[in-house]
Parts: structure tokens; sequence; C-alpha cells
């Protein structure tokens, strides 16, 4: 049974249990409509805001797309895995997968492999449909690879600290609502701001406004991004692993 | 088959280990039975078997290799049939049944053949969220012989099902046997293991206390005699006869002359012996 085999049944099934569920349809698809909405609402509402009120939000236009590429499609996306990844613990069908030739450590990195692999499209569609605020193409594009592994970290938050599905909508919340606290640092000056690295995305965030301002410093704050977000996702592994285990 | 030696395993922040010094061999082709009451360390010794549990002590050595030397072809041998149902909900039976074919490398058994065997061939297309607890039991049952498992683990495979359906399950593990599969069965259900058992393993407190035959436990721990009830003019009245010598038992042949209304053998059950054996009810 090769990788490739095994991803294929999965995803398969997958499929069909997001399809019958139309909260999870409806999640997954809610990222690419908010960019569409970002897109043809955000620059209608900077004309109104400087006619109306002498208020100019083009300069923060890299801040709003900078959420929509690299924390709303990945956030999402992992969400919608991560009901998933715990429905698979609430109904023990890990057990189940871990005594076929899935066993519990593919199954496991598939499962977080998948909400990454996804973001991975879903990162670039969400910035390239928002359309404002972006950096050049390439910082664009490395920085929406490194914003893959807030899926992976949704999808387990989710499914570690929840152990239902009414927590799991809480979960949900403040998985959204910790993704955009880093985002209150573009109105902090440095260093004050570097505070909000204590949240992983925020790396990331600075990366992507550095490069949309034309900054050429912004590799070193993905870099960062890069290890942050690896080590938390690497943490929230293990403990969804002994939780598993334990149970 | 399977050979077990000095197996302990203790479980994260507990002081007592869950199983200690256990040790015993299932040959290829039995039934072997581990029975214990709730919390005796049956599950806990069956988690170890199957993989799930790691952090074990002893030797555990399956199909001539020891167990930590298995990959994940492993289950391509092995099946297990949870006691508690474990299915993805929104899918259908057949759905369920095909994806876990699809797992494995070697045949597999078809989603109807196996559904038809556990009586739930016209709950193939029903989704497994509308199944009662009795129909998950027996697709999770049915799941575990998919890939026609070498050894199978069945762990209270008759549990919350009607007595047609235990039936039922109890003739296809025979079948099963008779194909040539070795069966390690965890029950606390004596009259599941007295039926299906070549031998059984009683396990208490984590310990083994015993390992034989149901048989010649009843035997060993019950009085082989006969009870007859005749009917009196003052009402029923029981004798009972040593089966040593019955055949040339006057008093008993004098009895059987009589209006018998009842004769019932004295052997002790499985239970009994269990009881005698542990000091210990089974609940």
């Amino acid at each position: 049974m090769t990788w490739l085999e095994i991803a294929r049944g999965l995803v398969v099934t997958d499929v069909k249990q997001i399809t019958r569920d139309r909260f999870l349809g409806f999640v997954l698809v809610y990222s690419i409509m908010l960019a569409v909405v970002v897109r043809f609402a955000v620059p209608r509402l900077a004309v109104v805001t400087v006619d109306r009120y002498g208020v100019d939000i083009v300069p923060y236009y890299s801040l709003i797309s900078s959420f929509v590429a690299l924390t709303m499609g990945s956030g999402m996306v992992g969400l919608v895995l991560g009901f998933l990844l715990l429905d698979a613990r609430e109904t023990r069908v890990i057990e189940a997968l871990s005594v076929s030739p899935v066993t519990f450590e593919r199954f496991l990195s598939y499962r977080i492999a998948l909400p990454m692999v996804v973001a991975l499209g879903l990162n670039p569609l969400c910035a390239w449909i928002a359309g404002i605020g972006l950096p050049p193409l390439g910082p664009m594009l490395a920085l929406s690879v490194v914003g893959v592994l807030f899926a992976g970290i949704a999808t387990l938050t989710l499914a570690t600290f929840a152990d239902n599905k009414i927590q799991a909508f809480a979960i949900m919340k403040l998985v959204s609502g910790t993704s955009m606290v880093p985002l209150a640092a573009y109105f902090v000056d440095e260093p004050l701001q570097y505070l909000c690295g204590l949240f992983p995305p925020y790396w990331l965030f600075k990366a992507w406004w550095v490069a949309a301002s034309g900054g050429s410093t912004w590799w070193i704050y993905a870099v960062i991004g890069l290890i942050t977000n690896t080590l938390f996702l690497w943490w929230i592994k293990r403990r969804f692993e002994r939780l598993v285990h334990k149970g | 088959m399977l050979n077990v030696s000095d197996l302990d395993f203790t479980y994260p922040g507990m002081d007592r280990p869950a199983v200690s010094d256990l040790a015993f061999e299932v040959e290829e082709g039995e039934v072997f039975g581990l029975l214990g009451p709730s919390g005796a360390g049956k599950s806990t010794t069956q988690g170890v078997l199957i993989g799930l549990l790691k952090g074990w002590g002893g030797s555990v050595e399956v199909m001539g290799r020891l167990l930590h030397e298995w990959g994940a072809d492993y289950y391509e041998h092995v099946g297990v049939s949870f006691e508690i149902p474990n299915h993805f909900l929104k899918l259908t039976a057949r759905e369920n049944l095909d994806y876990f074919r699809s797992l494995y490398s070697s045949e597999t058994s078809r989603a109807e053949e196996v559904l038809e065997l556990v009586g739930l061939a016209d709950s193939l297309d029903v989704r497994v969220s509308e199944f009662s607890k009795g129909m998950k039991n027996r697709l999770t049952f049915a799941r575990s012989m998919l890939h026609r498992p070498k050894l199978w683990f069945l762990d209270e495979p008759t549990a919350g099902l009607d007595p047609v359906n235990a039936r039922n399950i109890r003739e296809v593990v025979r079948r099963r046997q008779a194909e040539g599969a070795t069966v390690v069965l965890t029950t606390h259900n004596m009259q599941l293991a007295d039926d299906l058992c070549d031998r059984v393993g009683f396990i208490v407190d984590g310990r083994l206390r015993v390992i034989e035959a149901p048989d010649v436990l009843k035997r060993r721990y019950g009085r082989r005699a006969v009870r007859v009830t005749v009917e009196t003019a003052t009402g029923p009245r029981g004798h009972e006869f040593e089966l040593e010598g019955l055949a040339d038992n006057a008093d008993f042949l004098a009895t059987l002359r009589q209006p018998v209304r009842a004769i019932h053998s004295e052997e002790t059950s499985l239970e009994d012996v269990f009881i005698q054996v542990t000091g210990t009810q089974l609940t």
C-alpha cells in the first residue's frame, strides 16, 4: 500500500463527508467568497470613506490582503479538516484506522498534510482574487507557501482542544480571533509590535507588509515565521498524539 | 501463532500495572478466550497485541516475528473487531467497507458478502448514522473480516445483539476457524466463551489465574452427577446420582420408572468455575 493509494482513498472519503455536511461545505468556500467581497467592495468603500469622511484606507490594503492571503484560506480549510479529525477522534475511527495498513502515524500525517496542500493553492488564489495591497509575485508566492503551516495548526488546534462539536465551534471562533490579533501590530511601532511575535502568524504578516511596501528584508521575517509556525505545529501535533494514546 | 511471555503494561500516571507477568500461547487455528470482569486487563492485553498500546514490557511473538519487528504489514494479517463501534457515520455501510477494503493489498471480500453474513445485506446503502447500536456492532464485526485475517481479535463480538444475531456471529466465527483462522476472543460472556473457545484464560487484576479447555475446567471444578426430579403424591422430589456407574445404579433405574418431571446434569457452568478459581464475580 503506497502513500498515494492511502491518500487517494482518504481524500475520496473526506470529500464525501464534507459534501454531506452543509456547514463544512460552506466554511470551505467562505474564504473565496470573502476574497471576492474584498476585491469588489473594498475599493468602492475606499472611495466612499474618502468622499464622505476624508479617510483614506488605501494604505491599509496590505493589512487586509495579508489576512486574506496568509491566514483566512489556511484557517478555514484547516478548521474544516479539524472538524473531520475531531469526528474521527469522537467516533473512534482513528482506532479502526490504526489497526489497518494505514496506521495512526500515516493517518495523522495525511490529516495534517491535506489542509496544507489545499491551502497551497487556496492562499495564492485568495490573494489573487482579493487583488489589493499585494507584494511582488516572488514574496507573495513564498509567503503563501509558508502560510500553509497555519492550516495544519488550525486542524490540530480544533481536534486537540475540543472534546465535542459544541466546544469545536468555540475553538473555531478562538482560532479565527487569535489569528487576527497580530494584525494589531500594523498600528504599533517597532520594537513594541514585536510583542505580537508571540502569535506565530505575526511574522508572516510582517513579512507581507514589508514586501508590499517594497522593503527587501521581508525574507528575514519569513524565515522567523517559518521557524515559529513549524515549532508550534510540532508542539501541537505532540499534544494531539498524547491525547489519542491516552484515550 | 501467538506467544506472549512476561507481559507487563502500566498506563501513564498509574501506580499499579494494568497487566502483569502475562504468559500464554495461542495455537494456529485455535479459538482462545481471555475472560474476566470489567477492568481485569482483557482490553489492555488486546490493546498491546493489536499494537495500539506502546511502552509495554515482556515479549510478544506473532506469526514467528516479534511484535515490534512488524510494520504496517502486520495489519494485512490481523483483524480487529472492537467492542465499541467506530465508523464514518456520514458514509453508508458499503462506503465504509469499500474504503477499508481499499487499504489492503491482499484479496478482500465484497461489502455485500460480509454484510450478508451478519444480516445487514438490506442496509448496504444506509448511512451508518442511522444504524442502531447493534447494527453498528455487526458492521464492526463485518469490517474486521474483510481481508480474511489469519489472526482475528474479537472484543465482545455479541455485545448488544439479540439472540438470533448473536448466534449468527458465533456461526461465522466457527466457519472462519474451520477455514484456518486463529481467534483471540476477549469477553466476560462465559456462555459465548464456552460455546466458541478451545481454551480459555481467566484474567483478574491483570494476572492470568488459569488457562485450560472449558470442558476440562468444568469437569475439574464441577460435580459429575445428574439430578432427577419425580412426581410424588406429596409433590416433586429430587434425587441425585453420581455419573460413575450410572448405567448399573439400581436406585437410578428405579427412579426412572416413576413419573419423571425433569433430569438435569449437575455439571457446573464456566461462570461457576470462574468464581471458584478467581473468587471474583463477573460484572
